[in-house]
């Protein structure tokens, strides 16, 4: 344990300690952010067969560019590098996941989860493919308002945007959203 | 254009969307997946070292080929608030290969189910607290003397079999199989070789802590416990109780055992009994009594469909399992749904192939051939078998005309066409699949991606203004004007 560490409480202190090479800093960082990464990755329409990979992923990046971690908030920081895996992750899947789409294959959803949690799954499947057949930048407002429950001023902080911006894409994406899930029979 | 500012959420009306969205919204996030995914990080974080990728190379080298049946294990939980991950190293690759599977041992016990393989060797590598593995007893003797499991993606580990119970705090522990040298298949010798931490190995009668770089057998091993963990690794399997209630005579790997109630003292390991005319494969369990109940296929059947509805998947797939050997519309639903089960819920494509495979040649006429065919070149797409898939396609179309299924097999056939270039048979299939309006919006896209034009994609934005597709076809339309 690091003693230096166990005592800094901010975000920033402790990004900067892991920047200094000190993993149990990371270790809180990914502690106090862990649900957060793993939220916004579901929110943003990955299935959960794979949200272990993408908050792995986002927090290694993370920890490789956190120098780069200079102002700001770092959950705003970490949500651009979550956000931005997502949409590659989207961007590159291949013609196996056409097939699945195409043939209304529903994503993998836990064996082994009792009743409740299986229909929560299920659910979360079913809007995690809708999310997923959304253009990205509609897609991240539409699950910061929608999911999140930010504010307008939030979500524009969160993408560096005009707050109106934030209300005309919410408009078009609230559109798409419900276009993809009547096609998929979900009204 | 004033768009509404803070309109009221989706989540808080009451539309079917809204209540999908409030459903969605409410999922936490698991303690036990953030565990899990900071072992993941955490071991990325520190890369492993160089030291150890060499002992598991050469340990797979030493072993060479092994022959291995399909296996069972069970792993219990000493704590069952924890979360654990069971890591499987890789064949001549990782030391530690990415997650295999992870248990939440809520019920203290998880069930293991491996997939056959031929050739190969591997270490398991259990990281975490206080875990126990015990009773990994259920397996088959092998030509070599080594137990082997694999899991799933080509993923396997070797274990030993019977009474050995390890416990590892907090440590990493490679079980790795002895070099050739200590003769494996002759001598069953048994290697433990620890490189972080502590392990406790215990057997009946004794208990031995070994810490990192240590490994075991040592100088200090007491010929008490290596002639334990030796008779273990020789497979010189413990007997259990096997009791087998049905009615009518019984036997038991092809000896008559009379009528039942039977009980008796069996080698642990896989047998065959034989009741009311079914042969069903029972895997004896050391440390507690294997118990078997005859039942009709259809309470195999039913007993099969409310494990799956309660979770128990490991249980349905050895429901359906005794069920398969029967004839008749019993074992065609046992097969087509075990292979259902296998794709979908152990994600085992190629286990599945085998089930929808020995379907079509016990039951070339079974009254669910559309549906394993539909199936079964799903599951080629799966396994990148696209020849094979579109084989199974013509011969679906061919021998089910009037499928109201055939649109999409025309669609999905035209698009392994597309995917191999082959534009002008793909063609076909999608002026086939537009007339079913179910996927005329996919087929138009598709055939329009097959022109490559502007005016195809203008074309299909006219039918499809808000399509499936729209979007993308904006952007590809925007990007030419560009």
């Amino acid at each position: 344990m690091n003693a230096q560490a166990a005592e800094i409480t901010t975000d920033s202190g402790l990004a900067e300690r892991a920047s200094a090479g000190d993993q149990h800093a990371f270790s809180r960082l990914f502690d106090a952010h862990f649900s957060f990464v793993r939220g916004v990755a579901r929110n943003l329409g990955t299935p959960d067969s794979e949200l272990d990979d993408v908050v792995q992923e986002t927090f290694v990046v993370a920890f490789k560019q956190i120098g780069k971690f200079t102002t700001g908030k770092f959950s705003t920081w970490v949500y651009r590098i979550t956000s931005n895996l997502v949409a590659n992750r989207h961007r590159s899947r291949g013609i196996r996941t056409a097939f699945a789409g195409i043939f209304g294959q529903q994503p993998q959803v836990h064996a082994s989860a009792p009743d409740a949690e299986f229909e929560r799954a299920e659910t979360g499947a079913q809007v995690a493919q809708v999310l997923a057949s959304m253009a990205h930048k509609k897609r991240e407002v539409f699950a910061l308002y929608e999911l999140e429950g930010l504010s307008g001023e939030e979500i524009a902080e969160r993408l560096d945007c005009k707050v109106e911006t934030v209300w005309s894409r919410l408009h078009y994406a609230r559109q798409e959203f419900e276009d993809i899930a009547r096609k998929r029979g979900l009204t | 254009m004033n768009f509404p500012r803070e309109p009221q959420r989706l989540r808080d009306g009451s539309s079917p969307l809204g209540k999908l969205l409030k459903t969605h919204s409410e999922i936490s996030e698991p303690d036990f997946a953030k565990q899990r995914v900071w072992q993941r990080v955490s071991s990325q974080l520190n890369a492993p070292s160089k030291l150890k990728l060499p002992l598991l190379g050469l340990a797979s080298m030493a072993l060479g080929a092994l022959l291995v049946l399909g296996l069972t294990g069970r792993l219990s939980f000493s704590n069952g608030d924890a979360a654990y991950t069971v890591l499987l190293a890789a064949r001549d690759s990782q030391l530690i290969d990415r997650v295999g599977k992870t248990f939440t041992p809520s019920a203290g016990t998880a069930d293991l189910h491996f997939q056959s393989f031929n050739s190969g060797t591997g270490a398991l590598v259990l990281r975490n607290e206080a875990v126990t593995v015990v009773a990994m007893a259920n397996t088959q003797v092998t030509q070599t003397g080594a137990h082997a499991f694999t899991l799933g993606q080509g993923r396997l580990a070797l274990s030993t079999m019977g009474e050995v119970t390890v416990t590892v705090s907090p440590t990493t522990l490679t079980f790795l199989q002895a070099s050739a040298a200590v003769a494996v298949s002759a001598e069953g010798q048994l290697t433990i070789m620890v490189e972080e931490g502590s392990v406790m190995l215990r057997s009946p009668r004794e208990t031995v802590e070994l810490r990192a770089g240590q490994q075991w057998p040592t100088a200090t091993t007491s010929p008490a416990l290596k002639e334990t963990l030796n008779a273990l690794a020789l497979m010189k399997s413990p007997t259990a109780r096997l009791q087998v209630q049905a009615s009518g005579p019984v036997t038991v790997d092809g000896v008559a055992l009379g009528e039942p109630p039977i009980d008796a003292q069996m080698h642990i390991g896989g047998h065959t009994v034989e009741a009311l005319g079914i042969q069903q494969r029972v895997d004896v369990v050391a440390e507690k009594t294997t118990r078997l109940d005859v039942s009709t296929p259809r309470q195999m059947i039913e007993e099969a469909r409310q494990l799956q509805k309660t979770g128990n998947v490991a249980g349905a797939v050895e429901a359906y399992s005794r069920a398969t050997s029967t004839t008749g519309s019993s074992g065609e639903i046992a097969l087509y749904e075990r292979g259902l089960l296998r794709r979908r819920s152990l994600h085992d494509a190629s286990g599945a192939l085998s089930d929808f495979d020995e379907y079509r040649r016990r039951f070339p006429d079974g009254s669910l051939s559309a549906e394993v065919s539909l199936t079964r070149m799903e599951v080629l797409l799966e396994l990148n078998r696209h020849e094979l898939a579109l084989k199974q396609m013509s011969e679906f179309l061919d021998a089910f005309p009037d499928s109201e299924r055939g649109a999409e097999v025309h669609l999905m056939r035209g698009e392994v066409l597309r995917s191999q270039g082959a534009c002008g048979s793909a063609l076909s299939d999608f002026a086939e699949a537009k007339r079913d309006p179910r996927w005329a919006d996919d087929a138009t896209w598709f055939a329009a991606q097959c022109d490559g034009s502007s005016s195809a994609t203008r074309n299909y934005l006219n039918s499809f203004p808000s399509g499936v597709h729209s979007a993308d076809a904006r952007a590809l339309l925007q990007k030419d004007v560009k």
